[in-house]
């Protein structure tokens, strides 16, 4: 099952397109408890995620995809709503070596779990927000810039540190607000240096984007990018990727996931656009708990057919 | 293109910071280097190995079955010592000496610290020791000094002691018995008892592990410790060497892997001795040194190495490695293997530089360093202190964009940052004056502990040539040399990699030892040995074990040289020399005399002639019998040279850099070391960047590169100035 995603790090294009989706409310329904229940305990986050990896033949799991997980470990105030975490307000950074806590710490151990139980099966992702939608999220001041650094980086080497096949950074509409210069640059830069170190590729998840943003988005040199929905909530031509496909070692894009045939149709039209390059296939955000699990087989069954 | 016929030769060595690789073959040399993984050796290992199989376009398959040999310097072992990981031991004693090992020797309270650590006398703890206090039994048993059995062992009481340390939990055994280094068969028993009661086919079988095999050598205590050291790493290192193995064959490597000794050789993993690679790499640079040395004409060295974490120290005297070290310290355990001696202090690219509020706010650097993660702040891992190679990149010496051959781009930014912030701040200082001092602070640092091992030990600086390897050693070599007061260096091409060229320079080789009393001189009989059979008694049951050992790997016995020596002193003396002995076997008493005025000699150059003392007569101690498989050396191919003036293209830029605060900025000259032909002349100062190494050529110093791509740096007024 892993097969296709080796290829897509490996930069082989034609082995196939490795799906990937994010999932891990769908793999607490999966698991039979609330998201709150399961991210707050490692075995059941672990065996969760796998056990939906199968139900949706996914060649790749994607662990630590929330948000949330980084805002709360950072002093943000997080309030569960419907079973859905939201930071509601921003709080003190804590110290560099308190950084791991609460749920990030169950993130981590679930990692350590997942990658011992499923390597064999799938690749492992780890995922945590990127250091721009981070420091929005947190409202941070330029004076705290350096102190969040420190945490993201203990952050990312605590995740390295398990040995996922990927570190994926989630990126939003953050972003987008400034063109991206120097500072974005230095802040990928230095987690980019820290993930070479333990020998893993490194990614970045952006949504919320507007197409601007992609004319200087490999200025952040990861290996791969995926691509979510835009700041309309769209899923764009994928000739909009075209050439960043050329400069960049894969690419990931969302498929509409609501539809069967308008996410079999858009991923014909990627392979037919993007041909001959690295190209993944992804969904826009996390899947949700209430996804219909039938559509998504629907779906995933499809790509399998042609992918 | 592609060549499916070459066979290559690899060495590697993993240092604190980074791991080295050097790939020869028909001549032609490859280096690489990857970042030292310390979670995980291996894939730091693995990575250089793919480095090399991509500049030599193979398939990596390919060109691991094209390796022929892989001689691989670890710190696997070092890294279980450091990390407290190793398993619980169990050990086995004679009765009455349960305490051997937590009383120590000496001042063994303070083995293995820094001279700095030494002085705050009043704060040193005793390291928790490797066996637990409660895990040591003793059982009734005594041989007296010749080996006679006095107390027999009795079965039954070694069987109550084992279950004891069973139920307690232990994963492994040690068996240090007194006088077993005469005879060995209490041990040995004790040793059957265990595989008796647990043997291979359970899955509670445990690791014994016998002082007498592992150091069969006078002194309770550093052979108890030998043995304990070895058992502590023993499982780990197994378990991870053979992973490393079989990761390799699966891969298409179809030799042995080979290991990198401290004691100077090299032999296959399933055949070392897991104490024998600590320290290891700093031998193999020490190895590398010699063989460079001979190429160059150049007999007497002093080797340095300044890496990423350490700065080693060795010594070559007429073209021989001087001496073996006979009680080295392990981590914070003195033991008794047959080390070679280098001298490591804690400096290098990544030692930090703090300021020691405790001594009025005085600047200090290392022995900390900031090792591969998240290393000097200017790697741009998160690294939050001011080092050397934040300092040497301020001062814009080196070249952001070509560190590590371009592979690793370094923030002169994060660099100034840290030090105006940590240093310059603090002490009210620039932040560029502050990266120079904490240059100076390193260069003295390292020049003054040169000075002691050469000088305070009796050579002649003037007539030894200073070798400076190690990734930052050619960066500094023209700022330590001067405390050491030689006038000429010689930077490898390979220095980078220095300790991994070493390492494809080692020959299979393995030191056997035994401790025998043989008094050779009788001051109050005026007689030399008459009874010549004792001594050679035990140079031949030595060589027969050698030659036994050497078989078993593969080897023929006309393949194999020998070498002895001897550990050496005045009767009523405590203090032993070790003395190379003229010739393997005594035959008559004028050999008695040579052998004797050797020692002689040896003793009168580190203590003065004046300090002899005949009148206690001469004992020899100790037998170290060296066997060794004389192979070809490693070729290596010179260039033809060229004039003293270098072709104008290899003059890349003038580039400002800041040679001391009185000039401030000054443009300096930048050479492209591969542009340069042997032969080229550069006078300082000047920077010539190579792929993996920056040359610094300071004022008053001239840069010729010789035959075999090393540079060579004297001073103007030097040797053949003109």
């Amino acid at each position: 099952m892993r097969s296709a995603m080796d290829a897509f790090l490996a930069n082989t294009p034609g082995a196939g397109n490795a799906f990937v989706p994010a999932m891990e409310p769908l793999a607490a329904r999966v698991g039979g408890m609330s998201y709150r229940s399961m991210t707050g305990d490692p075995a059941h986050w672990s065996s969760s995620l796998g056990k939906a990896g199968q139900l949706l033949r996914a060649d790749a799991l994607i662990l630590g995809f929330d948000d949330t997980l980084l805002a709360e470990a950072c002093g943000a105030d997080v309030q569960w709503r419907d079973d859905q975490p939201v930071v509601v307000e921003a709080g003190v950074l804590p110290a560099v070596t308190e950084a791991i806590n609460g749920r990030l710490e169950a993130a981590v151990e679930a990692l350590g779990r997942l990658i011992q139980t499923v390597r064999d099966d799938f690749c492992c992702i780890a995922a945590m927000s990127g250091p721009i939608t981070l420091a929005a999220l947190l409202d941070t001041t330029d004076g705290q810039a350096g102190e969040l650094k420190q945490i993201t980086v203990e952050i990312a080497q605590a995740l390295c540190q398990k040995r996922p096949d990927l570190l994926l950074f989630r990126e939003g509409p953050a972003i987008c607000e400034d063109d991206i210069g120097m500072p974005q640059r230095k802040a990928f830069n230095t987690l980019r240096n820290v993930a070479r170190y333990f020998d893993i590729p490194t990614a970045i998840y952006v949504e919320g984007y507007t197409p601007e943003t992609l004319a200087s988005i490999d200025k952040l040199r990861m290996d791969f990018y995926f691509f979510g929905e835009t700041a309309e909530g769209t899923i764009p031509d994928p000739g909009l990727f075209l050439d960043l496909a050329q400069s960049v070692k894969g690419i990931g894009i969302a498929l509409p996931f609501g539809d069967v045939t308008e996410a079999l149709t858009h991923a014909e039209l990627c392979k037919k656009t993007l041909a001959g390059k690295n190209l993944l296939f992804t969904t826009p955000g996390d899947l949700a708990r209430d996804t219909d699990l039938d559509t998504a087989r629907a779906i995933t069954s499809g790509l399998l057919s042609f992918c | 293109m592609m060549n499916n016929s070459i066979q290559y030769t690899v060495g590697i060595d993993v240092g604190g910071t980074f791991t080295d690789f050097y790939c020869a073959a028909d001549g032609v040399a490859i280096t690489t280097k990857t970042p030292t993984t310390h979670y995980d050796l291996s894939v730091g290992f693995m990575q250089g190995i793919r480095q090399l199989a991509e500049v030599h376009k193979l398939p990596f398959d390919a060109f691991l079955g094209q390796i022929v040999s892989l001689r691989y310097s670890t710190t696997v072992g070092t890294n279980v010592l450091i990390e407290r990981n190793g398993p619980k031991l169990g050990l086995f004693t004679t009765a009455g000496f349960e305490d051997t090992i937590f009383i120590g020797r000496a001042r063994s309270w303070a083995d293995g610290l820094s001279l700095q650590q030494c002085r705050d006398q009043a704060r040193i703890q005793k390291p928790e020791p490797l066996i637990e206090p409660e895990m040591v039994v003793g059982v009734r048993e005594r041989l007296d000094y010749s080996g006679k059995v006095i107390t027999p062992l009795q079965r039954e009481e070694v069987l109550e002691k084992l279950q004891e340390l069973v139920d307690k939990g232990a994963q492994g055994f040690v068996v240090s018995l007194l006088w077993s280094f005469i005879n060995p068969q209490h041990e040995k028993m004790i040793r059957d008892i265990i595989e008796d009661e647990y043997p291979e086919d359970y899955l509670g079988s445990m690791p014994v592990i016998l002082s007498s095999a592992i150091s069969p050598k006078a002194g309770e205590y550093t052979r108890t410790m030998t043995a304990v050291v070895n058992s502590y790493i023993h499982g780990v290192m197994s378990d991870e060497i053979n992973a490393l193995a079989n990761e390799l064959r699966d891969h298409g490597y179809t030799r042995p892997l080979t290991l990198v000794h401290n004691t100077g050789g090299t032999k296959k993993a399933s055949r070392t001795r897991a104490v024998l690679t600590h320290n290891a790499g700093p031998v193999a640079g020490l190895h590398g040194a010699a063989t460079l040395g001979r190429l160059n004409d150049e007999h007497n060295i002093i080797f340095t190495d300044m890496g990423g974490t350490s700065f080693d120290i060795g010594l070559i005297e007429k073209g021989e490695i001087k001496t073996h070290e006979f009680i080295p310290v392990i981590d914070r355990w003195r033991t008794n293997i047959p080390a070679i001696e280098v001298k490591s202090i804690g400096a290098g690219g990544g030692s930090i530089a703090w300021i020691n509020t405790l001594m009025d706010n005085a600047m200090e650097v290392g022995p900390q360093s900031a090792g591969a993660m998240p290393g000097p702040a200017c790697y741009d891992q998160g690294g939050q202190d001011p080092t050397v190679t934040d300092a040497d990149l301020l001062l814009g010496l080196y070249n952001p964009e070509n560190y590590l051959g371009g592979e690793m781009l370094l923030d002169v930014d994060l660099a100034h940052d840290v030090i105006s912030e940590k240093i310059a701040g603090p002490l009210g200082i620039d932040p560029l004056e502050a990266a120079w001092r904490i240059r100076r602070l390193v260069d003295a640092r390292m020049g003054h502990e040169v000075y002691n091992e050469v000088s305070l030990k009796g050579h002649d600086p003037r007539n030894f040539i200073l070798l400076a390897c190690g990734g930052a050693g050619g960066a500094h070599a023209c700022g330590y040399a001067p405390y050491i007061g030689t006038q000429r260096i010689l930077v490898p091409g390979q220095s980078s990699v220095f300790g991994a060229f070493g390492a494809s320079t080692m020959q299979i080789k393995e030191v056997w030892e035994r401790s025998r009393a043989i008094r050779m001189y009788n001051w109050a009989e005026q007689k030399y040995l008459q009874d010549l059979a004792v001594f050679n008694s035990v140079v031949t049951s030595m060589k027969k074990s050698a030659i036994r050992d050497l078989k078993l790997e593969g080897y023929d016995e006309n393949e194999i040289g020998f070498n002895l020596e001897l550990e050496m002193r005045y009767g009523s003396q405590y203090k032993l020399t070790s003395v190379e002995a003229p010739a393997l076997f005594l035959k008559n008493s004028e050999d008695v005399g040579t052998l004797c005025d050797s020692f002689t000699q040896r003793y009168s150059e580190i203590y003065s002639p004046e300090a002899t003392f005949p009148s206690g007569g001469i004992n020899v101690e100790t037998f170290h019998l060296t066997a060794s498989i004389i192979k070809p050396a490693l070729s290596l191919q010179a260039a033809d040279p060229a004039g003293p003036e270098p072709d104008s293209a290899a003059l890349l830029c003038l580039r400002p850099v800041y040679w001391d605060p009185q000039q401030g900025f000054t443009d300096t000259p930048i050479y492209d070391y591969s542009l340069l032909r042997p032969g080229n002349r550069i006078r300082g100062p000047a920077i010539v960047e190579a792929a993996q190494t920056t040359y610094v050529v300071a004022h008053g110093w001239r840069f010729t590169l010789d035959n075999w791509g090393s540079a060579v740096i004297e001073t103007a007024t030097g040797p053949g100035d003109h």
